[in-house]
């Protein structure tokens, strides 16, 4: 019983996640693949007028959605939370001061009910290090705000020409 | 080979063509050779003139230029695998390879050694690569890449060494903004 929640969460916040990229109007996306985000993954992929690259490094994904940027495409990179460790340099040095406006998906690893203890420490580091470099992070809490946020995180991101993060937790997911 | 004269080769063969290039010296070089709204002129974020390319190529209709270096590709030999997956046709990546970290001081890299950059793209999946050393194959090989189907990867030797070049005097935004604006009659 408690699985068949956790299950009807996992897919309501992915839908509501994949849908609300693309009303936004995302249309470009590169990824380094996480297993929090694997369905909206698999519904980027399986949708035809999306295109999306599979990176080895969440630097690299920043350095393809900027490229793709600069060909006039609205983009945006998926990724576990670690894998912003991997993205602080491609963030500071090219998409912030070439004011690239990116949209960084990021699930939260690092929670209450995290199993894992390596994940504890950029769990908790996340929104420091963001704000470190000036980049604006956003929440949804509920399944019901993701549309909104992710609404809002777009419409300051090109408003401002600047990447921002929309950080989803595990207990979005029912995890 | 100096890198400068391949850079001057690259904006005479590729006038029309969007170029992505790596940052330190080869940017400086290419701003004085050759500056234009197509080039992009990378101030940071080294190891990523091939990953702006890949999305860049798949934005556009039109071939896209990367001249990347040895020691920047070194640091994402990861994006040679993903543009042989991805196989944009109209990316060519240029290496220029001096074989040492030629805006820190030129410490050597790997490619001093044994590493051949070609052999890895190749082995990474990547058809068509070659590697290069004298200014008329640099010709040739452009033009053929050019007016072929890519993804390809071109290792050119160059010597080591940076010529005596002024700093960039362009900010980053305008550097986008401008490059943005050449490039906007190429979307795919």
């Amino acid at each position: 019983m408690v699985k068949e929640n956790s299950e009807t969460q996992f897919t309501k916040t992915s839908r509501a996640t994949y849908l609300a990229l693309k009303s936004s109007g995302y249309s470009f996306f590169s990824f380094v693949p996480d297993a929090l985000l694997k369905d909206i993954i698999e519904m980027i992929q399986a949708d035809q007028r999306i295109t999306s690259i599979t990176a080895t490094r969440e630097e690299e994904a920043i350095g393809i959605t900027t490229g793709a940027c600069l060909g006039g495409k609205k983009a945006a990179v998926l990724m576990q939370n670690t894998g912003l460790g991997n993205s602080i340099a491609a963030l500071a040095s090219l998409a912030i001061p070439y004011e690239v406006p990116l949209l960084l998906v990021m699930s939260r690893r690092g929670g209450r009910r995290e199993k894992i203890p390596t994940q504890l420490i950029m769990g908790r580091a996340i929104e420091g290090l963001l704000s470190s470099i000036g980049v604006r992070a956003f929440e949804p809490k509920t399944p019901k705000e993701i549309r909104n946020t992710i609404s809002q995180a777009e419409k300051f991101s090109t408003e401002e020409r600047t990447p921002v993060a929309v950080i989803l937790g595990m207990d979005l997911f029912g995890r | 080979m100096k890198r400068i004269d391949a850079l001057k080769a690259l904006v005479e063969y590729c006038a029309g063509f969007p170029l992505v290039c790596n940052l330190g010296y080869p940017s400086r070089e290419l701003y004085s050779v050759g500056d234009r709204d197509l080039n992009f002129y990378m101030l940071g974020s080294m190891g990523l003139a091939s990953s702006i390319g890949l999305g860049l190529s798949i934005a556009l209709r039109r071939k896209v230029i990367v001249a990347d270096g040895d020691g920047s590709l070194l640091m994402n030999l990861g994006s040679l695998a993903t543009i042989a997956y991805t196989s944009p046709k109209n990316l060519v990546l240029l290496v220029l390879d001096n074989a040492s970290y030629g805006t820190t001081g030129g410490q050597e890299t790997a490619t001093s050694g044994a590493t051949d950059l070609a052999e890895i793209a190749k082995a990474a999946g990547i058809r068509s690569t070659r590697q290069i050393s004298d200014l008329e194959s640099l010709s040739k090989v452009l033009k053929e890449a050019l007016r072929s189907e890519g993804p390809h990867v071109i290792v050119v030797k160059v010597e080591k060494g940076n010529a005596d070049v002024p700093e960039i005097e362009l900010s980053p935004q305008r550097i986008k903004e401008r490059f943005i604006r050449a490039v906007s009659s190429f979307k795919s």
